[in-house]
């Protein structure tokens, strides 16, 4: 029964990345990245992970992980775009004060700014009533342009645990 | 003949039945019958139905259908209705064993597709979070100590319900 279950789930959430994508759009917590391609080319990296997803992913990580479980089941969507740069900042930063105009018109809150001169990081969270309903980074540097945007409940705390749980590296090597 | 080199009886028998069997065969036919006390009941009972075939008044029946109706088996278990050769007990396990073995086959290509999947969607998932994490870095921990200060009380609540939605949906998986 489990089996068959496991499989029919399976059927319903084999999404390709567009139509995950096209899913998330209907969250309050999404937010609409400008397309950075015609100037940077491919990103290098872009992941869309729908809420189905992620919630087979809990259940899968239940027994093992719960702490990890937990924080994921909380999540709706998870998404990010990675452009590399290559020194040519500008593009990148015009689009993130495109993107932090509208977010601030859609009533996100700014919660870390930071202006670097090789440097500009942008984070938003956006909270409905008592839960958080998502959090977007937009940080551009010398050396890469990176969108990322999590919809649903996010708890730092369980982040951080999930992270030396997942053993995540923040050497990041995406050549 | 057969292979062995041995007079072909049950096809002898049919064809003696037909009326079809030369002299000599018959000779053949009387001789294996006189040692072997099987194939002289066999004679035996051949000999009446050509008796009663003969006696018939209404017009003899084909031969192809006197062949095929001695092809059913000497001894039935059960008289029952009769069965087209697909409903045959063998052909019906033959069948529910092939369909058993596509379902069974598709169901675990699907089962080692979504374990894929699912293992794609980790490795995506701590790529994000990754990405989050050098953010975080960069900003001197304030991603998690600002989000903290802001939502701690409410992501308390958040956690305890979501751990009560994992908890039923392990449930509903454990079925």
């Amino acid at each position: 029964m489990k089996a068959l279950i496991t499989v029919l789930m399976a059927a319903l959430f084999s999404l390709p990345v567009t139509a995950q994508e096209a899913q998330l759009e209907s969250l309050p917590g999404y937010v609409d990245f400008a397309d950075l391609d015609a100037i940077y080319g491919e990103p290098r990296v872009m992941i869309n992970i729908g809420g189905n997803l992620l919630k087979l992913l809990s259940a899968a990580t239940a027994v093992d992980d719960p702490e990890t479980a937990v924080m994921i089941s909380g999540l709706e969507g998870v998404r990010i775009k990675v452009y590399p740069t290559a020194g040519n900042l500008k593009p990148a930063l015009e689009k993130v004060n495109e993107a932090r105009a509208s977010l601030a018109a859609a009533h996100w809150e700014p919660v870390v700014q930071v202006y670097e001169a090789d440097e500009e990081v942008q984070i938003f969270m956006k909270s409905g009533g008592d839960t958080i309903e998502g959090l977007t980074v937009m940080a551009v540097n010398g050396e890469e342009a990176v969108f990322l945007n999590i919809l649903g409940v996010i708890d730092p705390k369980q982040i951080g645990k999930v992270m030396n749980s997942l053993n995540v590296d923040v050497e990041l090597d995406t050549e | 003949m057969s292979e062995k080199g041995q007079p072909d009886y049950p096809e002898l028998l049919d064809r003696f039945i037909d009326g079809e069997v030369t002299t000599g065969e018959r000779q053949l036919l009387l001789c294996g019958a006189a040692e072997d006390p099987a194939l002289g009941s066999k004679l035996a009972s051949a000999m009446e139905l050509q008796r009663a075939l003969a006696g018939l008044p209404a017009e003899k029946a084909p031969t192809g259908l006197q062949r095929r109706l001695r092809t059913i088996p000497d001894k039935h278990p059960e008289p029952g209705p009769p069965r087209g050769w697909l409903l045959r007990p063998h052909w019906l396990i033959a069948t529910a064993a092939l369909v058993l073995a596509l379902v069974g086959g598709g169901a675990l290509y699907q089962h080692q597709q979504q374990e894929a999947e699912l293992a794609q969607a980790k490795a995506d998932l701590e790529l994000v979070l990754a990405y989050l994490e050098k953010v975080n870095l960069k900003t001197r921990n304030r991603i998690h100590s600002t989000v903290s200060e802001v939502t701690s009380e409410p992501v308390a609540r958040i956690t305890a319900r979501t751990l009560q939605d994992q908890l039923q949906l392990r449930q509903e998986f454990e079925l």
